[in-house]
């Protein structure tokens, strides 16, 4: 177990509990998406646990299981505990297997006393990467050289300039292109404009947080209230997020036996989001940008005139290169899509304590959480690849809610030296939710009060889904002892319902744990150097439910479509009536289970020289058994076929380290206190076995036995052709002849693909001389890193404090998809100033292959860079008022501080940031540099 | 306190065993397979489902035609397209080069396998469904005996192609159900002909649907797949009801032919038109119809491929809705005709220098001139003009014409003479010979009066027919081949006939077509290539074994 306290996150200055969680703790992995702001990120904890059921870790709240934690303010977060190995995450059994993230949020201190609190921090982000990309001449210089362009076109642009290629070979005729000319208010000079898209998209952007709480005590009492305010805008266009936080607690004891108290949250979030990584070229905006010509302007000026005369001034400029894109201003400017939330999530319990020793305690949890998007499409026409023919809405609504109740009796008794305690529980929980969603066009109003469905005249369309409920009930218990804290030991057991593995709806969760105290041994007890040495040695089974409640059902699938209906009846002419037809069309597994992962930690904690150095190691084993995986049966079951079950294994196996060491020295008239600490963990994730389940195929991914995890799966590349004879001998080897001559001599002319000189040289993996199939295929890197670090330094003076975070990753790879088109034929894209060294017939030693040969495209480690990254994630500098000079005022803190974030980033990561979900980068939205001041102040 | 604890214990122990209950309650939105058949209405879309992997030629980028196996395999047809290399799933199976990697029998051996699951769970579940105003017992026993009629009539798909299949006639549920070996192919006939047998009692005659049920398995289907079954798989069909196997076929063949629900209709052409579908001729028609739906992908085609397959490529013939130019007669086809038989121009059409774009494609590897017309509604269109396809869409209206009277005629023909009733065997045969001449007395006359190939075992002999049991046999035969040549029919009756390998090898031999472009055709592996191998892929997953030869 690993603990963050709610200042250390609160000093991340991001808008995520899970973002400020990043590098903090030893064992977890924190990836960000993308830097879209509000956008989740991802938390692997040990490693990545199972193919088919979920990876996230289980959240819980004051002691509500949510899905996510976004919806917090890290401002109101009081500790956040990592339940990382069996023993701690048992008592969550059937759903802890990929660990337990325990948020408790901020409760008053008892103290009969009133506080209140304000801070606050209003910066700006900028961009902190830019790509050197061609500018206009250069472009398209090299666009014509590379391309198989006719001589007309080449002609065109060596007579009369970028100008009079665009108007013969682009632009000519079409009503939405200016003329291009250099002739003013004629049409537009299109030879004169070098538009730097990374500059149009990006900007700098204000992000601000305002956090007020008042606490207020008293001996039987106490309660707080919070409100926070956090808005951030997004450093691409047309991306912002904003989010408002409430958030009460109280606890009171009404009689000696009694207690009672309540947690309540309630989030309200508002987004618009840019982007998503995604690999249709101008999906994104980053993309759109890319693929916009850089003798396009963002608008046509005045005077744009086109050629029957009509001035498109003033409109959005239409993509004259790659003619299939949306302008990404376009993209901002006329869809308004906006997305909100509204979250309460609260607990309420009861504490009895009837006599000595026994405690009772039951809580009532729950999630309510209603989700609400709309989008707003304007009529418009830029191009015909950019327009939207009449103006059109559509709106999502969902709803969900989770209730779980919990009952708890303790009874812990001390006998001398022996101390025990035994709890049994009980809980159950339920969720449900449902969505629904409709659609229509040519809206009559088309003001913002009139974005609603109700005003859709035509295309109507409705969808939605009722995803019912899940249903979990538990059984729990636990007995611990110890004997003079020396040695203890603890035993949980855990018993789950599920209804979603029906035909075996329990599972059994088992786990001890014993440790040793050293240092409390009498031998060592008087070494005065350790104040800690303890070993622990944990194991345990844990379960993974987080599968499709219908995974396990058989179903009846009817349509008049998808191979069930059928043409009956004589119909007239070539049209018959179709007949709904019925049918089992997926099997299910009936005997699925429960994923059971089995953990076993061994680990030391240790305090030396009072407790100025101390740490914690941990080795771990986590192996998923039974995972669930799609296997493929013989096909006379019928189009049932593929069916998950629990076939497979999966490893994950590691090191973490956490040491931390502070002391402090008199310096002039004040204390000189200094502290650094440091976590590193070393995860190392196999599939051990498939056991027969199909091997499975991601984006550029593979999963199969022997790899990890959704390895990169591609050619290996080796060189560029530079020769035809080269080429003759590369496919001429064949070991496996035929016993057909005329086969074999057909078979030794193959080269199918058409491998011409400057095309890369794949190696051939199994040697056959062909190049066509998985056999030539092999995994060429891991998007999961080798390692994960992180390490703090704080630094006070008396009022002044320093305090630097850094966070890193090691051994992963990135598949740069952005550079397929960077590199690539100038079609569809800018490109990369790499570019100036591609192979031509003229350049035949260029260090980039031809990039008019789809074969130079195939998913390779040509694409894959190094992901590994050393960020300085935040930096602060803080003066602290003295209290002497604040006593009047009756403020008793007040501190002003510099941040800033992502200050400065050592990669060799070629793309804008080398933090990707998932490991594709097709243009995601990079992290931003953050400059902030804030003030915190207690009165 | 004490009270409180009490409640508290009571209330537990009560919360307990609901618990459980509450647990294991189905959740909303989820409905079960047993929650599916809510009353009789229910049934009907179950036996629907039946039918539709008939359709399917396409799926997972394959095309798997039956008449890839039935025209094209045989000596009546080439591959075609586009050039003698392309699509070598096909040109491996048309030169006998098949291994078990092949994906068009992967693909034909699963589809087939989807619809018997189908009619496996159709038949366990509507025996379950109690009869009320939607379905009563009547309509409940014909759904189950159509269900019947097409597992048969895939497992005789799968049989005639692949020889021993797993032989499943239970719904499977669950992974449990699993572990199915190639079952022996006395198992798999025996089995087609019970199916057949119980489904028969119960189906209604091709009269007795209404009109809008038109394309449903009638007792007529179950009586001609009786037949076929009995011909095709006469070796492991011995003493059935105490009856020979061509007994058996002459007995089913004579309910159908007596039934008085088909007859032959007046004009041949009427079998290959749009507005003939489901005529007074058709016996089992397999549905297709121009859907806009109708699709590549997961959403299934509820048109077909055949028309646009086989029709010409040349934009100039197909008056600009050109085909793929697949399945092009051959001459040894051509030469099958008689003299003045009007069936052949009906058959195959032979391109003109001027009706071509691009001699290369358009005359198949630059040689091959013929086209079939059966499938390629060249005069469905408005007026009798060229039907136009959409692009490459799956949308041909044109039925399969699975099973016609004319088929059925004839196989009773054989059935008759295999049994020595000589005269029923004529007579049946002149009712064919009379339809085909279209009143023309100078044509086609009366058997024995005429001249035809005649096959002796290695090589075909021109010469007059004689009055024997041995030349209606040859006659019947070349009756057969013409009157449904392109239909889908050659190469299963070559292999029912035990002369596969002889012809076929003849025709590699003859055939200068083959000699000049197709210089990696191999042999006809006698005892082989008369069925083709079980694809590699089930092979793998259900671990079965491999037919002899491959």
């Amino acid at each position: 177990m690993s603990s963050v306290k709610g200042d250390d996150l609160k000093k991340a200055s991001v808008a995520s509990v899970g973002a400020a969680l990043q590098g903090r703790v030893a064992g977890v992995t924190v990836t960000s998406n993308t830097g879209q702001p509000g956008s989740d990120v991802s938390i692997r904890i040990r490693g990545i646990g199972s193919v088919n059921a979920g990876v996230s870790p289980l959240y819980v709240v004051d002691g509500m299981i949510v899905n996510d934690i976004n919806f917090l303010s890290p401002n109101d977060i009081a500790t956040t505990e990592v339940l990382k190995d069996a023993a701690s995450a048992a008592i969550y059994g059937s759903r802890a297997a990929n660990g337990v993230i325990l948020i408790t949020t901020k409760s008053a201190s008892q103290s009969p006393r009133t506080r209140i609190t304000f801070e606050a921090y209003a910066g700006v982000q900028t961009r902190w990467k830019k790509l050197d990309l061609m500018k206009s001449q250069e472009h398209l210089e090299t666009y014509l050289k590379l391309n198989p362009v006719s001589q007309a076109e080449i002609d065109a642009y060596e007579t009369g300039g970028l100008n009079a290629w665009l108007n013969y070979a682009r632009i000519g005729g079409v009503d939405y292109y200016p003329v291009a000319t250099d002739v003013p208010g004629q049409g537009f000079n299109y030879a004169a404009q070098n538009t730097d898209w990374q500059d149009e998209v990006f900007r700098s952007a204000a992000i601000q947080n305002y956090y007020i709480a008042i606490d207020s005590g008293s001996r039987k009492v106490s309660q707080t209230f919070s409100a926070n305010y956090f808005s951030q805008d997004g450093t691409i266009i047309g991306s912002w997020y904003n989010r408002l936080n409430l958030h009460y607690s109280a606890s009171s004891e009404i009689k000696k036996w009694l207690k009672m108290g309540s947690s309540l949250n309630f989030s309200s979030t508002r987004s618009r989001w840019a982007l998503n990584n995604n690999s249709q070229p101008g999906a994104s905006v980053i993309s759109a940008a890319m693929a916009m010509a850089p003798w396009d302007p963002a608008y046509y000026p005045e005077g744009s005139l086109n050629y029957l005369g009509e001035d498109l001034g003033g409109n959005i400029a239409a993509a004259s290169n790659f003619k299939n894109v949306v302008n990404p201003y376009s993209m901002a400017t006329h869809t308004y899509p906006k997305g909100s939330t509204e979250r309460f999530v609260g607990s309420i319990y009861l504490e009895l304590k009837p006599f000595k020793g026994f405690v009772f305690r039951s809580d009532f949890n729950f999630d309510l959480s209603y989700v609400h998007s709309r989008s707003f499409t304007e009529e418009y026409y830029h191009s015909a690849a950019d327009k939207n023919d009449s103006n059109s809405i559509s709106q999502n609504q969902s709803r969900s809610a989770s209730f779980n109740f919990n009952n708890y009796a303790t009874y812990s008794r001390s006998f001398g030296k022996h101390d025990f305690s035994i709890m049994a529980g009980q809980t159950i929980d339920m969720s449900e939710n449902e969505s629904v969603g409709v659609g229509g066009r040519n809206l009559l109003h088309t003001g913002e009060r009139f974005w609603s469905f109700n005003y859709a005249t035509t295309d109507f369309t409705q969808g939605g889904s009722y995803n019912g409920q899940y249903r979990r009930m538990s059984f729990i218990g636990r007995v611990t002892y110890d004997y003079a804290d020396r040695y203890l030991f603890t035993f949980n057991w855990r018993s789950d319902g599920n209804r979603s593995f029906q035909n075996h709806p329990w599972g059994h969760f088992p786990s001890v744990a014993v440790a040793w105290k050293l240092s409390e041994e009498n031998w060592l007890k008087s070494a005065d150097k350790v104040s800690l040495l303890k070993l622990r040695f944990g194991w345990g089974l844990l379960g993974n439910d987080s599968v499709d409640a219908n995974l396990f059902t058989l179903t009846m699938d009817s349509s008049m479509y998808a191979n069930l209906g059928y043409p009956f009846g004589p119909g007239t002419g070539d049209k018959q009536e179709l007949s709904t037809g019925a049918a089992v069309t997926s099997l299910k597994n009936l005997n699925g289970r429960w994923e059971i992962s089995e953990h076993y930690n061994m680990g030391v904690d240790f305090g030396f020289f009072q407790d100025r150095l101390t740490g914690t190691l941990d080795l771990f084993i986590r192996d998923t058994k039974d995972m669930l995986l799609a296997r493929r049966w013989p096909y006379y079951v019928g189009d049932l076929y593929t069916a998950v079950d629990n076939v497979g294994t999966m490893r994950n196996s590691g090191v973490e380290l956490q040491l931390e060491w502070k002391d402090s020295f008199p310096l002039g008239n004040h204390n000189f206190f200094y502290g650094i600490s440091g976590n590193i963990s070393f995860v190392k994730n196999v599939v051990v076995n498939m056991n027969g389940a199909d091997r499975i195929y991601g984006d550029k991914t593979v999963t199969d036995q022997g790899f990890a995890v959704g390895s990169f799966w591609g050619y290996e590349a080796d060189g560029i052709f530079r020769t035809q004879e080269e080429i003759d001998e590369y496919f001429r080897i064949k070991p496996n002849p035929t016993n057909d001559p005329e086969i074999d001599a057909y078979n030794a002319t193959r080269n199918i693909h058409g491998f011409e000189v400057g095309d890369v040289r794949y190696v051939d993996q199994n040697g056959d001389g062909e190049l066509d199939d998985i056999e030539d295929m092999k995994v060429i890197g891991n998007p999961f890193p080798k390692f994960t670090y992180g390490f703090n330094i704080n630094l006070g003076w008396g009022p002044v404090d320093l305090s630097m975070f850094f966070q890193g990753v090691y051994g992963n790879t990135i598949y740069n998809a952005m550079r397929e088109r960077l590199e690539g034929n100038g079609l569809n894209s800018q490109l990369s100033t790499a570019m100036r060294d591609v192979w031509t017939v003229d350049n035949p030693d260029g260090s980039l292959p031809n990039p008019n040969h789809t074969v130079n495209f195939w998913t390779s480690d040509r694409f894959l860079e190094s992901g590994s990254y050393l960020r300085l994630k935040n930096m602060q500098i803080g003066y602290t008022i003295p209290q002497k000079a604040l006593q009047k005022a009756k403020i008793q803190n007040f501190r002003v501080y510099l941040a800033a974030n992502n200050l400065f980033t050592v990669t060799k990561y070629s793309g804008y940031d080398p933090e990707v979900g998932g490991g594709v980068d097709y243009g995601n939205y990079p992290q931003s540099r953050t400059f902030m001041l804030g003030v915190n102040f207690t009165f | 306190m004490k009270r409180i604890s009490i409640i508290a214990l009571m209330a537990s122990v009560l919360a307990f065993s609901s618990c459980q209950d509450w647990l294991m309650e189905i959740p909303a939105g989820t409905q079960t397979l047993d929650e599916y058949y809510i009353d009789g209405q229910s049934c009907g879309p179950v036996v629907v489902a039946c039918y539709a992997p008939m359709q399917l030629q396409y799926r997972d980028g394959i095309y798997f035609d039956e008449w890839f196996f039935g025209d094209i395999c045989s000596d009546d047809a080439y591959k075609g397209g586009q050039t003698v290399e392309e699509d070598t799933n096909l040109s491996d199976m048309e030169n006998f080069r098949v291994n078990a990697d092949n994906d068009i029998l992967l693909q034909f051996y699963r589809i087939q396998y989807v619809g018997i699951a189908r009619c496996n769970r159709a038949i366990e579940d509507i025996a379950k469904v109690p009869v009320d105003e939607y379905m009563d017992a009547v309509l409940q026993a014909r759904y189950i005996a159509e269900a019947r009629c097409l597992r048969a009539f895939y497992y005789m798909r799968l049989v005639r192609i692949f020889g021993k299949v797993p032989y499943v006639t239970t719904a499977i549920n669950g992974t449990d159900q699993l572990g199915y070996q190639r079952a022996e192919l006395s198992t798999i006939w025996n089995g087609i002909v019970k199916d057949l047998k119980d489904a028969e009692v119960f189906l209604w005659n091709k009269s007795e649907y209404h009109e809008a049920d038109l394309g449903h398995v009638t007792k007529g289907t179950a009586h001609a797949l009786l037949l076929k079954a009995f011909l095709t798989g006469h070796e492991y069909l011995e003493g059935v009801d105490g009856r020979s196997a061509y007994e058996n076929a002459k007995y089913w063949g004579e309910k159908i032919v007596n039934s008085g629900q088909y007859d032959l209709c007046d004009d041949y052409w009427d079998n290959f038109a749009l507005t003939g579908e489901n005529g007074i001729e058709s016996v089992f028609e397999i549905q297709y119809t121009n859907d806009p739906t109708s699709d590549f992908g997961s959403g299934g085609h509820r048109g077909a491929f055949t028309c646009r397959q086989q029709r010409c490529r040349s934009t100039k013939f197909t008056d600009g809705s050109a085909g793929w130019g697949y399945n092009r007669p051959t001459q040894d086809l051509l030469d099958e005709y008689e003299e003045g038989d009007p069936r052949k121009d009906m058959t195959i059409y032979v391109l003109e220098e001027d009706e071509i774009d691009n001699p290369r494609e358009d005359f198949y590897g630059g040689e091959v001139r013929t086209l079939s017309l059966k499938y390629a509604m060249m005069t469905d269109g408005e007026g009798g003009t060229v039907y136009r396809l959409d692009a490459n869409n799956p949308y041909d209206p044109i039925n399969t014409k699975e099973i016609r009277f004319a088929d059925v005629l004839l196989m009773y023909a054989e059935a008759c003479v295999e049994t020595g009733d000589l005269g029923t065997a004529e007579t049946v045969l002149e009712r064919v010979r009379n339809r085909a001449r279209g009143g023309d007395p100078a044509i086609l006359p009366q058997f024995p009066d005429y001249s035809i190939r005649v096959w002796n075992g290695s090589d075909y002999e021109y010469r007059q027919l004689q009055d024997n049991a041995d030349d209606l046999r040859a006659a019947i035969r070349h009756e057969r081949r013409v009157e449904l040549a392109m239909e889908g029919h050659r190469w299963f009756d070559l292999n029912r006939w035990g002369i596969a390998a002889e012809v076929m090898n003849r025709h590699i031999r003859e055939d200068e077509f083959q000699t000049l472009y197709g210089g990696i055709v191999q042999d006809f592996r006698k005892g082989v290539n008369e069925i083709f191998p079980i694809p590699a892929e089930e092979r793998r997953l259900a671990g079965l074994d491999q037919n002899p030869g491959y």
